[in-house]
């Protein structure tokens, strides 16, 4: 499934107008619950096709996908009428090499590993920069971190993460992100 | 009703307009208006009609998110922040209440008999007058089916929920320059031309009746709100023209939904008194059998007797044998209020009705009249005035004091003298006919305009907290 994750300062108000430039009817309103982010969902019009804009305050951004029979193409018509994240922060390197980040830093880097995570292409499993970062976050000596990249992790859900999943769920100091991983990894081998 | 206290309160979770918020659909020189009328306030709000149709979604069952998607649906939603930002704004108003209404308030217990006023009938003139002046002509929701059946260019955008924004049992109709969207150019009712007196609104078939229950009868007396109700008194017809006010002899003779105000139990007689209200109606029967030379007179003079002695009967025939006009001083603060509001009104009315509209028309009549009677001079002449008005003035007395239609929103003293300036203003107005209104059927009768504009369109808040 696509996701198209929207830049930091898109408001609600670009979201209603641009869906009423598309054509989009506002089908349901879903307040955010236990293990569910808020979402409110569009039908586009005559393409039996709906639109769901996520905003997960637990990952710090709002994304959009699509389901339906034209679901690639709406969603190329959104990124033409809403600025969204085409390409991860430049800084996230940077950041990670601080041992223990200030908590701007790690609203940064976890808003950044959620790009990474959301906005992969479907269907391919990442390497290079993507792939590196959550690595890292996953062995990262701050704890905070290593949260943001196993919720990260859970999005992504890439094969090629296996065995960093499997490293922590052995190794982390923390008790909680050893259940954490090993849980997602066994997901992961079940789909 | 809703609690008016105006702050800057979280949104109720599932709102709608309150009881005060009147939404009206007015047609002013051609061109449609929405408006939200503050029934508190007096205020006139102009809606856009997405933003009307917004409201309509707010009907106290939906939280924020249900309000967004019946937007939707109905085809007015763009941005939820609009939507947010409207109904905060009407929150700030106090005019937001949550959830669903109350439920109405239990039904009369059945056969209560009825008392009609007596040796009254009246003579409709059939020229509508009554049909141009209020801000809500009443629908049930039979009376709506009626008059889309048999108007056939009628549809139902005509009717708006009489009060707040959650569809209910009562609708109110669209107005045209200030008159019922039926009411055709030559003054006749449509609905009664298409099918009948018996097929207009319950309302208009029970006008000018007011019906008042003190706990033993309810008591049918005549709002002296039309030119028709004093011609009628005028011009006394033969045996067999005219008609009562009603042909029913008890409540369950009435039709369903007919209002009937009801006495409180303890009838506030001052701000810091009550009295039981099965005292009313023998006080109320004394005064209007004694004779009354000036109804000005005897209003401010019986307003002194409830105060010193309550419902005592015989304390207010007292008071009515050596009832004389109050000082003009007296009333000085009575009538800058009345000022204050009539100059309110008007200025409203102009702001938005169109000038043919008889709102518009009254308003400015009644506020050039009252502006004047800011002038002692003025008042102290008023009060003095010949008795040509009188035997109206008379009837006004004798069926509101047997109508029991002073109990209401001000105490009994209060109302008395809320009464004796209502006439003053009538007789000012008399005095002073604009142009505009002197082929007004009100022009004879200026005591119909006073009251019609005081219930139909809240001048008489005026004299609320006044002593």
């Amino acid at each position: 499934m696509t996701r198209v994750v929207l830049s930091e300062n898109v408001t609600r108000d670009d979201v209603d107008d641009a869906a009423a430039r598309l054509g989009w009817q506002l089908s349901n309103v879903l307040p955010a619950d236990t293990g569910r982010p808020a979402q409110l969902i569009f039908s586009a019009r005559g393409r039996r096709t709906f639109v769901y804009l996520v905003d997960d305050q637990s990952l710090g951004v709002a994304y959009l996908t699509a389901s339906g029979d034209d679901a690639d193409a709406v969603l190329a018509a959104a990124c033409a009428e809403l600025p969204f994240c085409a390409e991860l922060p430049s800084e996230l390197e940077a950041l990670f090499r601080q041992d223990e980040p200030d908590a701007d830093a790690v609203a940064v880097i976890a808003r950044g590993l959620a790009i990474a995570a959301l906005s992969a292409p479907t269907g391919i499993h990442p390497a290079g920069r993507r792939l590196a970062l959550l690595q890292q976050a996953l062995a990262h000596p701050d704890p905070r971190v290593r949260a943001a990249g196993i919720a990260a992790a859970g999005h992504a859900r890439w094969p090629t993460l296996s065995a960093a999943l499997e490293e922590m769920a052995g190794r982390d100091p923390l008790p909680a992100f050893r259940a954490a991983a090993a849980e997602l990894g066994r997901a992961m081998e079940a789909t | 009703m809703s609690d008016r206290s105006r702050s800057t309160r979280v949104l109720p979770h599932r709102p709608r307009l309150s009881e005060d918020g009147m939404l009206r659909r007015h047609w002013v020189d051609g061109e449609e208006k929405l408006v939200l009328h503050d029934g508190f306030s007096e205020e006139i709000i102009e809606l856009s009609a997405a933003q009307l149709e917004q409201l309509l979604c707010c009907d106290g069952t939906r939280d924020l998110g249900g309000i967004l998607l019946a937007c939707s649906r109905a085809g007015v939603y763009h941005r939820a922040s609009d939507v947010e930002a409207m109904l905060a704004e009407l929150h700030a108003r106090g005019l937001i209440a949550d959830g669903i209404a109350a439920s109405p308030p239990e039904p009369l217990p059945s056969a209560r008999p009825l008392h009609v006023l007596p040796d009254f009938w009246l003579r409709c003139d059939g020229h509508g007058g009554c049909c141009s002046t209020y801000s809500s002509i009443a629908f049930s929701r039979d009376d709506v089916r009626t008059a889309l059946r048999v108007i056939p260019d009628a549809d139902d955008r005509l009717f708006l929920p009489l009060y707040g924004s959650a569809w209910s049992s009562d609708f109110s109709v669209g107005m045209r320059d200030g008159a019922c969207a039926f009411l055709a150019g030559d003054g006749r009712c449509r609905i009664h031309q298409a099918a009948g007196k018996e097929a207009k609104p319950r309302g208009c078939q029970g006008f000018p009746a007011v019906c008042v229950d003190d706990g033993a009868v309810v008591r049918v007396s005549a709002a002296v709100e039309c030119a028709c109700v004093l011609r009628s008194v005028a011009e006394p017809t033969p045996t067999g023209e005219g008609a009562p006010l009603t042909v029913a002899e008890t409540t369950a003779d009435l039709h369903p939904g007919t209002p009937i105000a009801r006495l409180p139990e303890a009838l506030p007689i001052t701000p810091a008194r009550s009295e039981a209200c099965e005292r009313l109606a023998a006080w109320s029967d004394a005064v209007v059998a004694a004779p009354v030379q000036d109804a000005v007179s005897a209003f401010w003079a019986l307003s002194d007797a409830v105060s010193a002695h309550g419902l005592d009967a015989a304390a207010a025939l007292r008071a009515l044998e050596t009832a004389s006009p109050p000082p003009p001083g007296a009333l000085g603060e009575w009538l800058l209020c009345l000022a204050g509001k009539t100059a309110d009104k008007h200025a409203t009315s102009r702001a938005w009705r169109a000038e043919a509209d008889r709102t518009r028309r009254l308003s400015a009549w009644l506020d050039d009249a009252a502006r004047s009677l800011t002038d002692l001079s003025h008042i102290a002449a008023r009060l003095q005035d010949a008795a040509s008005s009188r035997w109206q003035e008379a009837f006004y007395f004798r069926s509101t004091l047997w109508g029991h239609q002073l109990a209401g929103r001000l105490p009994l003293a209060q109302a008395l003298r809320d009464r004796a300036v209502r006439l003053l203003l009538a007789r000012q107005c008399a005095r002073q006919i604009p142009a505009a209104s002197a082929a007004d059927p009100a022009a004879q009768h200026p005591i119909t305009a006073v009251e019609a504009m005081m219930r139909g369109q809240g001048l008489d808040g005026y004299a609320v907290g006044l002593t």
